[in-house]
């Protein structure tokens, strides 16, 4: 028998006060612009690009909503993780496969009104640039129907890229985008139809925020130096 | 995993492998030397008599530029493929459910115990040998596998017939071998008439 929905999974509101208060200001010097884009009621995807093992506690953090995020499977492989992630809202998606039970879990949460985070990237970029987005991904937003937030992050990668055991101190930049109504696509010819249109929107809406955060404030620790046209060569 | 893992032969000469622990990669060839020194997307070089900095992404694109993975992997006819490395090699046949407050979230890989052995990639197939003296090779056509992706210091394929196999390298650079499996799946697709592959997982689709 299941058990009546919570708004908030037990444990998010206090890691969100913690990662916010504790570990954001240890980490990293943060920004975030753009939360009035963030529908206050309803259903809504969350898209942001993926720099770092950090966004998912980062952007959750910075978002006025709880959001629900789906989280690679291999997350859940200890009895500890496989506790801890559901009591965060997380659930786990295959991403070796095809997995239809991911995606009728998004679909049911925001069938109840709540905010499902997806990274349409499907994995931490190697060199912070943004990667192609993943069809399925995209073919889901299209499937629901429900507002897409696309969440423009910078900076996260310099904290903790995906090759290094060590964080280090780092500005990081998060900027909610207006959101985006593609309408619900039933019929899966529709969805196919409106695949491409859709994924170059949601890419240039990423590209355009992350280019946003990324011109606030130039940062002599992560720009490099170029030549008088502008290129860095070699001596 | 190290910078050398990600930046696995030298973007200014081209030589390959790079040297690296942690934060610092260097090249042996033109003494190069390649640091994090604080943000992770900013790389400072230096040697050669010249001391700047460039993203990551840019170093990158140096070494696709010398030839990437493949160069490497190159028999001596110049267009077949054949490399290999030290894996430890894990299986899983069987997803477990999870379930919170009487609802199944989802499904999780169950993978066995880890086997040590030598991963090994041609033109057909992906290999592995295992170092225990009772255990079988295994062997997975590129046209059989039907999704490739990386995880963390490791590559997930997942195979015909089901399931997931992931192998987690010793010492050698798993962007490497990403770059190096896909490639060898795109050759393979090229020569079975089946197109160019435009997606790897959650599985692949060709065109």
């Amino acid at each position: 028998m299941s058990r009546r929905p919570v708004e908030h999974p037990s444990l998010y509101l206090p890691l969100k006060v913690f990662v916010r208060w504790v570990l954001m200001p240890l980490l990293t010097r943060t920004r975030v612009r753009g939360v009035e884009n963030v529908p206050k009621t309803g259903p809504f995807f969350l898209v942001p690009n993926h720099q770092s093992v950090l966004d998912p506690m980062v952007v959750q953090a910075a978002c006025p909503r709880t959001v629900h995020s789906m989280t690679k499977s291999t997350q859940f492989a200890t009895p500890f993780m496989r506790w801890l992630l559901p009591r965060l809202g997380s659930f786990p998606t295959r991403r070796y496969r095809v997995d239809p039970q991911s995606v009728r879990v998004a679909l049911r949460e925001l069938a109840r009104g709540r905010g499902v985070g997806i990274y349409p990237e499907g994995e931490r970029s190697w060199d912070a640039e943004l990667q192609p987005l993943r069809k399925g991904t995209v073919r889901l937003l299209l499937k629901a129907g429900v507002p897409v937030i696309p969440c423009g992050i910078s900076g996260s990668y310099d904290v903790w890229p995906r090759w290094s055991k060590r964080p280090r101190r780092c500005p990081v930049r998060i900027q909610f985008g207006e959101p985006i109504l593609f309408g619900a696509h039933d019929d899966r010819a529709a969805r196919e139809a409106a695949l491409p249109a859709a994924t170059a929107r949601i890419e240039r809406a990423l590209r355009q925020l992350i280019d946003a955060v990324d011109a606030e404030e130039p940062d002599e620790a992560t720009r490099p130096a170029a030549g008088p046209d502008g290129v860095e060569s070699w001596a | 995993m190290a910078l050398h893992h990600v930046l696995y032969r030298c973007p200014s000469c081209g030589h390959d492998p790079l040297q690296g622990e942690g934060d610092r990669a260097w090249c042996t060839a033109c003494e190069r030397e390649f640091s994090r020194r604080r943000a992770g997307s900013t790389i400072h070089v230096s040697g050669g008599g010249a001391s700047r900095k460039s993203p990551i992404s840019k170093l990158i694109q140096q070494i696709e530029g010398h030839g990437g993975a493949l160069t490497a992997a190159m028999g001596q006819d110049g267009f077949s493929i054949h490399y290999e490395a030290r894996v430890l090699a894990q299986t899983a046949d069987v997803d477990e459910p999870v379930r919170f407050r009487g609802q199944v979230l989802g499904f999780v890989e169950q993978l066995g115990e880890g086997e040590p052995g030598v991963l090994l990639i041609d033109d057909e197939a992906l290999r592995f040998r295992p170092d225990g003296p009772g255990s079988e090779p295994q062997a997975w056509t590129l046209l059989g596998v039907r999704a490739v992706q990386s995880a963390s210091s490791s590559i997930q394929i997942s195979p015909e017939g089901g399931g997931v196999v992931v192998f987690r390298f010793e010492s050698d650079s798993p962007v490497r071998w990403e770059s190096l499996l896909k490639a060898a799946m795109q050759y393979a697709y090229t020569r079975a008439g089946l197109g160019t592959i435009q997606e790897f997982q959650p599985r692949i689709v060709s065109g």
